[in-house]
């Protein structure tokens, strides 16, 4: 899914919320003889509805000699099919005869999938069409094939130059470089050259399967009408063997053996301004439910800029370009979970870019966050309240329409969190001190970082003796991949 | 689309008050097509008024669809003249306004874009009596949020968004800050510091930068060339006396909006802003006049882009009818059958990763395309210059042969249409999406209900309506092209 893997959004929050929108929404689920989840969530505000599949596959399936397959499979889904409507031509014929815009696909460490809106009164023809896509072979066609990866490597092209790109490389290949092919989904230009159609026909056979799925139709529909709908026009799409019958062995943490200093020089930054940033290998729900409820906690508890942690770091390190700018981030994953401290900050004058990095690191761990656990006064009752308030409100905003509910649905039912979906809210509003020293206790104060500095290519010349001096790894395109290595 | 590493390693957005972030703006540049506006010449002209007196609810309507907006909507005038426009959303527990000042962009002063939004963004950090960590207390007291949002030409504006029962207090805590601002010196430092990150996190957007590139030089002086956020030398250069001069002199009731999209009382919501928005004294007899029409120069440029890499970016402007006419509704449907053309003759072929379309709404609206991560730019552009021709010729791709070729429009006009619908309403219905449009349609002259009566205009299309006015705008009228890349790669592009 093109929106990032998020912490799972509450059911009992979404079902309290549903006598209010009584006649209006409502959230139903189903599932079906072949396996397939059925999600209908009804909304009238518009006369639209949009069909959503997600499976729980993407780069976590992977393994080192396939990373990149989904992607490709990805763009073969709209493209090639043997069913009513094959190639990629005639795919968008078929689509854009319902009125279907914004079709769209993607692929992700922990889930992909493939959404359109239509017309809600056109619904039954975009099942129709969904049902017949998935039940058929991928593109038989082998000069459909080269075609697409000809496409996908011009994109992969650019995706690999980007200093963004590179960066993330080498954050996945440091913290999660036991299988870093977990964590890319895009893969590498030589494995994408690789792929050959009997790689994707056991890929979807494995994969695509309904009992591997969830299918999520929401807007202007009556659940009944579209379970009815699914029951008959899904009934072809056969079950498969349970892909995750065997767990992969998880990410271990800490994702480095010491602290780890890297610096990138990146042409995207101005020149005179660096940006500093601390990542550590981050709670998994499923395997440590406390702490990651304790992070995303603290991630509400710590993110105001008036508050003692960044108004703490902004005044002790006046380089920082004030307590607004430094962020705070937590991706809560299925495994592979991470979270970070970054900042801007400027380059010139001393301290210099090497040792700044060292005062940041010292700042943000030894003192700020290890008084978080130390001081049960570092957060007051008020501030805990505000965060639980804030996060409560923020699923609330966050679920306003149909197509949000949907993203939501189908990115938690991905990460496997459906008992979360119940216990949410319930939960972080018991929140408290304790879930937050666990995560600090375990993911910070027992865990090792990344502390990391991109610079502009000037700025980095002019630093690099005492970079090189206070052993940090220069990054760059050459050594950021795993496949590189 | 692979996500990369952007999606998981996205970083969140700052604060209250930084506005676009480097990762997400081509995705928000994708997606509010609908919420960016600039005007046409050459087509009838705008029946639009600066402060147009409250409508007769009693428009025509034929879908449920706009009868439903219709009915919930209601709009009414404070004493100070300021505009309260609501849209009802029953049973719906999540709410949003936009408090806007219309055509704030038309006061800065030339070499100042970004004044504007400084002095308001500055006038909610802190007034007589709140501190700024008072307010940001009360806000979070409240579970609402407060962002500057600086999204198109015509305003710049606050948006609130927080749970329904919040809706007025915060818009009261918005108001009194409004009326008796601090200033602080301390604030405006911030302030400073927090555009300047946000400025520099939109240069690294390639696309976005080639976008200002031709904007600037093909609508000249034009205000809608000002970015309402500033650029680094304006917002370096603008001191804290300049801010409260533009706010004392500049900011004024004739000009503000309040467009909210909660589950309210319209009565209610008015009775409590009476004392805050409601006070705010008027600067000036009138508001502004509206922006002169956006006709492009005719213009085919190429920008070189050390580090391009293998790819370019491509960006055309066009001139567009009024946003309240039924020609926009016509272009919109040609839009999505040039968008299916161009999906096929440009993504397809290998000669683009995306492309899509832009029509704005605006006080003087305008149409726009954006060829994304774009390879064989001079072939692009002929591809995109193609596929106007053959719509304006009256042909469409003919999805019942589903073969690429050719058919005649009145064939597939029943499921463009549909498309076109889904396009410009496919993004949702969340309250903040509402009331930014009801703020849009209000600060471009329009009632509030502009947007959402797109779909019945929408209805009322014919395929000849499509055809000529696709002829007008897209293949006759005047265009401005520019692709912005390595040299090797836009060196065939024009000049």
């Amino acid at each position: 899914m093109k929106r990032p893997i998020r912490a799972a959004l509450s059911l009992a929050l979404i079902l309290a919320a549903l006598p209010a929108l009584a006649g209006e929404t409502a959230l139903r689920n189903f599932s079906l003889s072949n396996g397939l989840r059925l999600f209908v969530y009804r909304d009238t505000a518009l006369p639209l509805a949009r069909i959503q599949i997600v499976f729980r596959a993407g780069a976590i399936a992977q393994d080192r000699g396939n990373a990149g397959i989904f992607h490709v499979y990805e763009h073969l889904f709209y493209r090639g099919g043997t069913g009513t409507a094959s190639g990629s031509t005639a795919i968008k014929a078929a689509l854009s005869r319902m009125g279907v815009r914004d079709w769209n696909g993607g692929t992700s460490s922990e889930n992909m999938g493939f959404s359109f809106s239509l017309p809600s009164l056109r619904l039954r023809e975009g099942l129709a069409f969904l049902a017949d896509k998935l039940a058929s072979p991928i593109a038989a066609d082998q000069a459909a094939l080269n075609r697409e990866k000809q496409i996908i490597e011009q994109e992969l092209s650019g995706l690999l130059a980007s200093p963004d790109t590179i960066y993330e490389a080498a954050m996945t290949r440091l913290l999660f470089g036991k299988f870093p092919w977990r964590k890319d989904p895009a893969g590498s230009l030589d494995l994408l050259r690789s792929v050959g159609l009997a790689d994707l026909r056991a890929l979807q056979q494995t994969w695509f399967v309904p009992n591997n799925a969830a299918l999520i139709v929401s807007g202007d529909v009556d659940p009944e009408t579209v379970r009815s709908a699914v029951e008959t026009l899904f009934a072809a799409w056969k079950a498969g063997a349970d892909p995750w019958k065997e767990s992969p062995q998880p990410f271990p943490k800490p994702g480095v053996t010491r602290p780890t200093w890297i610096a990138m020089p990146d042409p995207s930054m101005p020149e005179g301004l660096g940006l500093v940033e601390l990542r550590y290998r981050g709670p998994d729900y499923a395997a440590d439910r406390g702490a990651a409820l304790g992070a995303e906690l603290w991630t509400a508890l710590a993110e105001s800029p008036q508050g003692r942690f960044k108004s703490s770091l902004a005044k002790n390190l006046p380089k920082l370009r004030g307590p607004e700018s430094i962020l705070l981030h937590y991706e809560s994953l299925r495994d592979g979970s991470w979270f970070s401290v970054s900042a801007p900050f400027a380059v010139e004058g001393r301290p210099g870019a090497a040792e700044f990095a060292q005062l940041f690191k010292e700042r943000t761990r030894a003192v700020e966050l290890t008084a978080m656990k130390l001081e049960a006064a570092y957060f007051s009752q008020a501030e805990y309240a505000a965060a639980q308030k804030r996060l409560v409100s923020r699923r609330v905003l966050e679920l306003d329409s149909a197509n949000a509910m949907s993203d939501a649905l189908a990115t938690a039912w991905a990460a496997g969190m459906d008992d979360h979906f119940v216990d949410y809210a319930a939960a972080m509003n018991k929140a408290d001190n304790a879930y937050l020293y666990r995560f600090i206790d375990a993911y910070v104060m027992r865990n090792l970082e990344v502390i990391a500095l991109r610079l502009n290519p000037e700025d980095y010349e002019r630093e690099k003796r005492s970079l090189s001096a206070a052993g940090f790894l220069k990054i760059d395109a050459s050594n950021a991949f795993w496949w590189k290595q | 689309m692979i996500p990369g590493g952007k999606t998981e390693a996205r970083r969140a957005a700052s604060g209250a008050l930084v506005t676009a972030f480097r990762s997400a703006f081509i995705a928000a540049l994708a997606a509010a097509w609908a919420l960016c506006a600039c005007a046409c010449a050459g087509g009838p002209p705008s029946t639009r008024q600066p402060l147009p007196e409250p409508p007769p609810s009693q428009a025509a309507a034929t879908s449920p669809y706009v009868r439903n907006c219709i009915e919930n909507f209601s709009r009414r005038n404070l004493a100070n003249g300021a505009v309260l426009a609501l849209m009802r959303r029953p049973g719906k527990s999540a709410a949003a306004a936009r408090v806007a000042f219309a055509r704030g962009t038309m006061l800065s002063p030339r070499p100042k874009p970004g004044l504007e939004a400084m002095a308001l963004a500055l006038a909610t950090r802190g007034a007589r009596g709140q501190s700024p960590a008072q307010m940001d207390a009360a806000f979070e007291e409240l579970g609402a949020r407060l962002e500057l949002k600086l999204e198109n030409y015509d305003d710049v504006a606050l948006e609130i968004s927080c749970p329904a029962e919040s809706l007025a207090r915060a818009l009261e805590l918005v108001g009194a800050s409004l009326l008796d601002p601090d200033f602080s010196p301390q604030e405006f430092e911030r302030l400073k510091r927090s555009f300047l990150l946000a400025r520099w996190r939109e240069a690294g957007d390639p696309l976005l930068g080639a976008g200002v590139l031709l904007r600037a030089a093909a609508y000249g002086d034009h205000p809608y060339t000002m970015a309402s956020g500033g650029d680094r030398a304006s917002i370096e250069s603008i001191d804290l006396d300049e801010v409260k001069a533009f706010w004392s002199e500049r900011v004024g009731a004739e000009r503000l909006f309040i467009a909210a999209a909660a589950d309210l009382d319209p009565d209610g919501l008015s009775a409590s802003l009476a004392a805050g928005l409601g006070a705010i004294p008027r600067r000036a007899a009138s508001a502004p006049p509206a922006p002169p029409p956006l006709s492009p120069r005719r213009l085919l440029q190429r920008k070189d882009m050390p580090g391009g890499g293998m790819t370019s970016f491509v960006r055309a402007e066009f001139s567009a009818p009024p946003a309240d006419s039924d020609d926009f509704a016509a272009l919109a449907v040609g839009l999505a059958m040039f968008d299916d053309l161009c999906s096929l003759r440009i993504v397809d072929r290998g000669l683009a990763y995306s492309s899509w379309t832009r029509l704005s709404p605006a006080a003087a609206s305008s149409l726009g395309l954006a060829i994304y991560r774009c390879f064989r730019p001079a072939a692009a552009r002929q591809a995109a210059m193609d596929a106007a021709f053959d719509i304006a010729s009256g042909r469409c791709l003919d999805l019942a042969a589903g073969d690429g070729s050719l058919g005649p429009m009145e064939n597939g006009i029943a499921s463009y249409k549909a498309g076109a619908i889904v396009s410009i309403y496919g993004k949702g219905s969340s309250a903040p999406l509402i009331a930014a449009r009801v703020a849009r349609d209000l600060s471009a002259g329009g009632d509030g209900l502009g947007f959402f009566r797109l779909a019945d205009a929408i209805d009322r299309v014919d395929a000849d309506s499509v055809a000529r006015v696709t002829r007008a705008f897209m293949v006759d009228g005047p265009s401005a092209w520019l692709a912005l890349g390595s040299p090797a790669i836009v060196a065939d592009f024009g000049e």
